[in-house]
């Protein structure tokens, strides 16, 4: 039976197969101070170094930028690259081919649901909601409350990884001038952030957000825009131990200021809530992540995405055995577009890098 | 390699959690289900059971690497604690609690689901040896489904835990 057709038995080998559970998805923020002002499309996109993958996902950040949002369902890929073809002579064969337009999108569904996840998803700046007492001129608009108490950041650690969480790693520590005087207990949610100076306008502060000159007074904008939300999850004296580090901001020329910026200020947050409309338009750095069970891993590189349409935060995953409750599992539904990255290898125009490493062992040529 | 490695793999790759997750409990054999319940049945300890192997179907059909679902179950058998002479109590109250206890061991043992598949034989000294296959394969299974039931005249309680496993069993050359 040795000449036995392939085609009829259908070998294959085992280890060219490609079996895992998913994909996750990791961020890291754009910085718009400079790419937004610049020609150039490689500036401002974070840059992920290809050559120190395979990436390992169980620490973070990866490649020293990109944080873990979870895993994502239904990732698709969308391309949106077009050939166009040039047909000729008396049977209109086609002749050649050339590229035309270069573009690529994704969408996938966040099942973890969280604030940087919101923000990816909604596209827009996302406004942390203060819920100190004693503020004023809530009466005027939605998000117009301010004057919140605050407290001076003298110093932010960010920690090491897992940050404290089950006795492994430091946990992240901001020390504040005054817990108290900014109504700062354990479980308070908090935002560490600059006042803004309602002389400057443009791209403001290391969120990017847009502002028009004269339009805001409100000394509490930049707090209101801030990535830098954390719990706290201890108050000894005025150091504040915190569940997670501060991540997301990255915009700033030359480069962002952080948390711990001189002439930052605490405060306490309650949530967070997303305009449709407005100016700003978020974008980021994208790498998304599948590992094989043998040790392949397959991976997504986007160094410039932005939000296509924000689709639904429904409750899409269906919960089995709930019964006849109607619980589901409410899931942050995005869409992106890929943005041009003009490749300083050779110049040339690209949106996206899909990859593969290779597992321990397998034939790596075909 | 042998057609029944992936069995063994899964068996050995279980047994080894088990040590870590409870030492003291019992891993006791991998048979037929057939041949259930064997003589002189350890209870509260884990036994693996094969029931049959079924194929994957048109979507993974291969004439020369076939692939195959083994159904097995985990089962186990609890009888609870004989109470000590003189102690006035409801006797063997505890089956509940070590039925629950050793699904949640089982549950853990299973993680992740997958695990290397090895190709296994007795040492000199009796102890199974687990060789690398060349390429390395592994084998995935299914969430585990837990079920139980109850021997009325006896009073003991049954436990089992039912995978299939994904094999992709040796290629078959000539």
């Amino acid at each position: 039976m040795a000449n036995l057709p392939k085609s009829l038995q259908q070998p294959f080998r085992k280890n060219k197969l490609v079996v895992g559970s998913g994909w996750r998805a990791f961020f890291a923020p754009y910085n718009y101070a400079i790419g937004s002002s610049v020609a150039s499309t490689v500036l401002g996109p974070q840059i992920l170094d290809l050559t120190t993958g395979p990436f390992v996902d169980t620490t973070q950040p990866i490649a020293s930028a990109f944080y873990d949002l979870g895993w994502i369902k239904d990732f698709a890929v969308t391309k949106e690259s077009k050939i166009g073809q040039v047909r000729s002579g008396y049977r209109g064969a086609v002749r050649a081919q050339y590229r035309g337009q270069v573009g690529e999108s994704f969408e996938c569904k966040f099942r973890e649901y969280g604030r940087m996840q919101y923000k990816l998803a909604s596209g827009s700046n996302v406004f942390n909601i203060l819920s100190a007492s004693g503020q004023s001129g809530g009466a005027a608009g939605p998000l117009s409350a301010s004057g919140a108490p605050t407290t001076n950041v003298s110093a932010y650690s960010a920690g090491t990884f897992p940050w404290g969480q089950g006795g492994q790693g430091t946990a992240p520590t901001l020390t504040v001038a005054s817990a108290a005087a900014a109504q700062i207990t354990t479980g308070s949610y908090i935002v560490a952030d600059v006042d803004y100076n309602t002389s400057t306008f443009g791209l403001i502060d290391d969120a990017g957000t847009p502002v028009f000159k004269n339009a805001v007074t409100d000394v509490d904008y930049i707090r209101k825009n801030s990535d830098y939300v954390a719990r706290v999850t201890n108050v000894a004296s005025n150091v504040l131990t915190l569940d997670q580090p501060f991540i997301g901001g990255g915009s700033g020329n030359p480069a962002p200021l952080g948390p711990g910026a001189a002439g930052a200020r605490v405060q306490v947050v309650s949530g967070f809530v997303a305009r449709e409309g407005g100016t700003f338009i978020s974008e980021w750095s994208a790498l998304c992540l599948m590992q094989t069970i043998d040790g392949a891993q397959m991976f997504t590189y986007y160094p410039h995405v932005s939000i296509l349409q924000n689709r639904n935060q429904g409750a899409n995953w269906a919960i089995e055995n709930i019964g006849t409750t109607d619980l589901g599992g409410y899931e942050l539904d995005a869409q992106f577009t890929a943005l041009a990255f003009d490749d300083p290898l050779d110049g040339e125009t690209v949106v996206a890098y899909h990859g593969y490493f290779f597992k321990p062992g397998e034939a790596a040529g075909f | 390699m042998a057609f029944v490695d992936a069995i063994d793999s899964h068996y050995q790759y279980v047994k080894g959690r088990m040590t870590t997750i409870n030492p003291s409990r019992v891993v006791a054999g991998l048979l037929e289900a057939q041949d259930w319940p064997p003589k002189n049945v350890k209870l509260d300890a884990f036994y693996l059971l094969v029931l049959a192997a079924t194929s994957i179907g048109r979507q993974g059909y291969s004439a020369s690497t076939p692939i195959k679902f083994h159904q097995c179950q985990w089962v186990w058998i609890n009888k609870g604690t004989d109470l000590q002479q003189g102690v006035r109590s409801a006797n063997r109250g505890d089956r509940f609690r070590t039925m629950e206890g050793m699904q949640g061991e089982l549950i853990e043992a299973l993680y992740p689901n997958f695990c290397e598949k090895q190709t296994w034989a007795l040492d000199g000294n009796g102890n199974w040896v687990g060789v690398h296959l060349d390429p390395v394969e592994y084998i995935t299974w299914t969430p585990v489904e837990l079920y139980e039931k109850g021997a009325m005249d006896s009073g003991v309680r049954y436990g089992s835990g039912a995978v299939k496993i994904f094999d992709m069993t040796d290629t078959i050359t000539s």
